[in-house]
C-alpha cells in the first residue's frame, strides 16, 4: 500500500508455522506467510440511481386531422350513353376466297420412286458427228475456187473407165438410153478459209488533186532563226532616262502666271481649295494632299461616305495628280466656313487596310519583277520596271521558296522585294502606278560626268537651306543572303574594302545582281551629306526644270559652271496658296555629298 | 541614308543590334557559346541551338538559327 506521498507503509508480517504432514510423508514444513486479505472491491454502490421516467409526459401534440376527402361528390352527373345505339355499318365482309377453286390438281409425285434419279444420265451424242464436212479454219490459206477448179476438170481429158454392174453380173448396155450418166464436181471437204484475211494495204498515197490551186499569199518566210521580228512593234514611249535633260529657260527676272485647277472627278465640279499643299518623299509610297475647302457643298462632293473615298483631280501649271480624300476637319469661326481637307495619292489604296494582306510562298521559280508585278494583278494598279537601262534596277531570279512572307498588302510586298536590291518606289501622280528604280539612278561617284534628269537654274531659286548630317564614311558593304543566295562583298574600288558598313543580311538576295546594287545604294548612302531645300518656281506651259520628283538626279546650274554641282532629290513639297492665284513654288530637298 | 521620311527617321532610333552571321566556335554548356564574326572578333553569345562548327544567323544579340554557307564574292564599285 502506498500512502499519499507515495512511501511504502509499513506492514505487520507474522508467519505461522504449522507442520503439515501427510500420511506417509515425511514431516515437511511448508511455511505460508499469510497476510492481511485486502480489501478490493468493498464499494460496491453503483453509482447510478434510478433512471426517472422521463417519457411519461409525452403527450401528442397534433389532434386528429380533420377529414377533408369525405365528400365524394362529382361535379359531374352520370355521362349519358352517346354510343350506344351505333351500328357497325360495315358488315363481315363475304368470304371471297372461298369460292376458289383450285384449278390444278393434286400434284403427282414423280420422283419419288426410291428416290432415284428419275433421267437418264446417259443421254445419247445428239451433236456428235464424227464426219464433219468441215475442218478448221485454215486462217492464211487462199480463197478457193471451186469454178476455176471445175473447168479446170472439165478441160482435162482423161481416160475414164467406167464399170456398171447390175444385178451382180456385167451389164450389158443394149439401148443408148439404159444408162443415164450425169456428171457434175464434187466439193472436196477442206477447211474454210477466211475471205478478208490479206496481207496486201490496199490503201495507198491520194491522188494529189489540188496541186493546180494557185496559193493566193506568197512563200512563207521561216522566222525560226531570224532574230528581227517581221512584225512591227509599238514605239516604246518611255523616254531615254540618258537623254539629257531639259536645259531650263535663263532669264533675269521670270514672270509666272500660274494656274491651279482641282476639280472633284466624278462630277468634274471645279472646287474652291485654297493653301494647297502636295508633298512626296523618296521613301513614300503615296502623294500627300492637304488644302483647305471652302463651303459645305463642296464639301459634300470630296468628302468620304458610305461608297468610299472620293477622288480629285489637282493640275498645276498643267502638271496633274490625282487624289484621294481619306479626311476632313471643319472651322466654323464666324464668318467663315472652311475645312481642312487632307488625302494621298491613289496608290495608297495598295496598302493596308484598304488591300487585303496575304501570305505566299512562291512555289515555282520566278524573278523579281514578275513576283512584284504578280502582286498588283487585277487590282487596276502597275507596275513601270524597266530593268535594261543603266540607271535602271535591274531584274534578278528568286529560286522556289526564297520569296516567303505572311499577311502583307502588295505594297509592302513590292516595297519589299525592291528594297532588297536597293530600289524605291515613286508613285506617279495621275495614275495608278509606281515607277521602280534604284535610290541612286547613278551612285555619288559618277554624279560628275553623268547626264541629269533635271537642271535647276540658280535664278530659279527663291530661297535656300541647309543642312549638314555628318556620317561615317565606308567603302565596303557585304551584302548576303540568308538561307539560300548569294553573299558579296561590294567595295568601293581601290579601297579594298577596309572599312565596312555592317552587314546586310536579306532573303532575297538571291543573285549578284541584286546584291551589288544595294550594295552601291549603301555605299552611296555613307559619307557626310548636305541636305539642302531650294524653294524654286514651277514654271508654266510644263517648262523645264518642271516638278522635280525624288529621286531624280538634279544638276544646279549657276552663272559660273564651276559652282555647278549634282544632287538627288530626296523630296519635293509644293505649295500654291490660292487656287488660280499667286504664288505657287516647289521646295526640292537634295541631297549632295559634303 | 538621309531621307526625310518620318517613320523612317523614327524607326532607325529604335534600330537594335541588326543581325550578323556568326561561325560558332564552341558551346559553352552554359546557355552561351563563342562564335567568330566575319571579320575575325571573337564574342560569346546567348544560345547554344548551333553546333560548333557551323553558321548561324545572330538576331538581338542572341544565337538564333542556323543558315547554310553561302559562296562569296568581291566586286568593286
Amino acid at each position: 500500500m502506498t500512502n499519499g506521498a507515495g512511501v511504502e507503509a509499513p506492514t505487520l508480517v507474522v508467519e505461522y508455522t504449522a507442520p503439515l504432514r501427510t500420511a506417509g510423508a515425511a514431516g515437511t514444513g511448508w511455511i505460508v506467510p499469510i497476510t492481511a486479505a485486502e480489501t478490493k472491491d468493498a464499494e460496491t454502490a453503483s453509482p447510478w440511481q434510478a433512471a426517472s421516467a422521463a417519457d411519461l409526459c409525452i403527450a401528442a401534440r397534433y389532434e386528429d386531422s380533420d377529414h377533408k376527402d369525405r365528400e365524394p361528390a362529382i361535379a359531374w352527373g352520370d355521362a349519358d350513353p352517346q354510343a350506344t345505339h351505333n351500328a357497325i355499318a360495315w358488315a363481315f365482309p363475304p368470304a371471297l376466297d372461298r369460292k376458289r377453286r383450285i384449278d390444278w390438281g393434286t400434284a403427282v409425285p414423280k420422283d419419288n420412286g426410291d428416290y432415284g434419279v428419275a433421267w437418264i444420265m446417259n443421254p445419247a451424242f445428239r451433236d456428235k458427228m464424227p464426219d464433219l464436212p468441215w475442218y478448221s479454219t485454215n486462217l492464211y490459206g487462199a480463197v478457193y475456187d471451186d469454178e476455176a477448179a471445175r473447168r479446170a476438170l472439165q478441160n482435162t481429158d482423161s481416160a475414164t473407165t467406167v464399170t456398171l454392174f447390175g444385178s451382180g453380173e456385167p451389164f450389158d448396155v443394149e439401148a443408148p438410153t439404159d444408162v443415164l450418166l450425169r456428171f457434175g464436181y464434187q466439193v472436196p471437204d477442206r477447211p474454210s478459209v477466211p475471205h478478208d484475211v490479206t496481207t496486201r494495204i490496199t490503201a495507198r498515197q491520194a491522188t494529189e488533186r489540188d496541186n493546180r490551186r494557185r496559193l493566193p499569199w506568197g512563200d512563207g518566210e521561216s522566222v525560226w532563226r531570224n532574230y528581227n521580228l517581221p512584225y512591227p512593234v509599238e514605239d516604246n514611249n518611255v523616254p531615254n532616262p540618258n537623254d539629257p535633260a531639259e536645259q531650263p529657260e535663263i532669264r533675269v527676272v521670270y514672270l509666272t502666271m500660274n494656274t491651279l485647277q482641282i476639280i472633284d472627278v466624278e462630277t468634274s465640279t471645279p472646287l474652291k481649295i485654297q493653301d494647297v499643299r502636295i508633298s512626296l518623299d523618296i521613301d513614300s509610297l503615296s502623294w500627300q494632299f492637304s488644302g483647305t475647302l471652302h463651303g459645305a457643298g463642296s464639301l459634300a462632293l470630296v468628302r468620304p461616305d458610305g461608297a468610299g473615298m472620293k477622288d480629285i483631280s489637282v493640275t498645276i501649271n498643267t502638271h496633274a495628280w490625282v487624289f484621294t480624300i481619306e479626311r476632313y476637319t471643319s472651322d466654323e469661326q464666324f464668318p467663315t466656313h472652311k475645312f481642312q481637307i487632307s488625302g494621298v495619292s491613289r496608290t495608297q489604296y495598295m496598302a493596308a487596310p484598304f488591300a487585303p494582306s496575304r501570305s505566299y510562298t512562291n512555289a515555282i521559280a520566278t524573278t523579281a519583277a514578275q513576283a512584284a508585278t504578280a502582286e498588283l494583278q487585277n487590282t487596276g494598279f502597275t507596275l513601270s520596271w524597266p530593268t535594261g537601262g543603266a540607271r535602271d534596277l535591274p531584274d534578278w531570279p528568286i529560286p522556289i521558296g526564297a520569296l516567303s512572307f505572311r499577311d502583307k498588302s502588295p505594297a509592302q510586298v513590292v516595297a519589299q522585294i525592291v528594297k532588297t536590291a536597293g530600289g524605291v518606289m515613286v508613285p506617279t501622280a495621275d495614275a495608278d502606278e509606281w515607277k521602280i528604280q534604284p535610290r541612286y539612278p547613278v551612285p555619288p561617284w559618277d554624279w560628275a560626268g553623268a547626264a541629269p534628269d533635271a537642271i535647276i537654274y540658280i535664278g530659279m531659286v527663291r530661297s535656300r537651306s541647309a543642312q549638314y548630317e555628318p556620317a561615317p564614311a565606308f567603302d565596303g558593304c557585304y551584302v548576303s543572303g540568308v538561307n539560300q543566295g548569294v553573299a558579296v562583298e561590294v567595295q568601293r574600288q581601290g579601297s579594298g574594302g577596309l572599312n565596312p558598313m555592317p552587314d546586310i543580311y536579306e532573303e532575297l538576295i538571291t543573285d549578284p545582281q541584286a546584291a551589288i546594287y544595294r550594295g552601291i545604294a549603301e555605299l552611296s548612302a555613307t559619307g557626310n551629306k548636305v541636305v539642302e531645300t531650294l524653294k524654286i518656281i514651277i514654271p508654266e506651259l510644263g517648262a523645264a526644270p518642271g516638278v522635280i520628283k525624288p529621286g531624280q538626279i538634279v544638276q544646279v546650274q549657276h552663272d559660273n559652271p564651276a559652282e555647278d554641282y549634282k544632287a538627288l532629290c530626296l523630296s519635293v513639297s509644293l505649295a500654291a496658296k490660292k487656287a488660280g492665284g499667286a504664288e505657287v513654288y516647289q521646295s526640292v530637298t537634295l541631297e549632295r555629298d559634303a | 541614308m538621309s531621307t526625310r521620311n518620318p517613320w523612317l527617321k523614327f524607326r532607325r532610333l529604335l534600330q537594335g543590334e541588326g543581325r550578323t552571321v556568326v561561325t560558332v566556335d564552341t558551346n559553352n554548356g552554359d546557355g552561351t557559346s563563342n562564335v567568330s564574326t566575319r571579320q575575325g572578333a571573337s564574342i560569346k553569345v546567348k544560345g547554344e541551338s548551333v553546333t560548333a562548327g557551323n553558321k548561324a544567323m545572330i538576331e538581338g544579340g542572341e544565337l538564333r538559327y542556323e543558315v547554310p554557307n553561302l559562296s562569296t564574292s568581291v566586286v568593286e564599285v
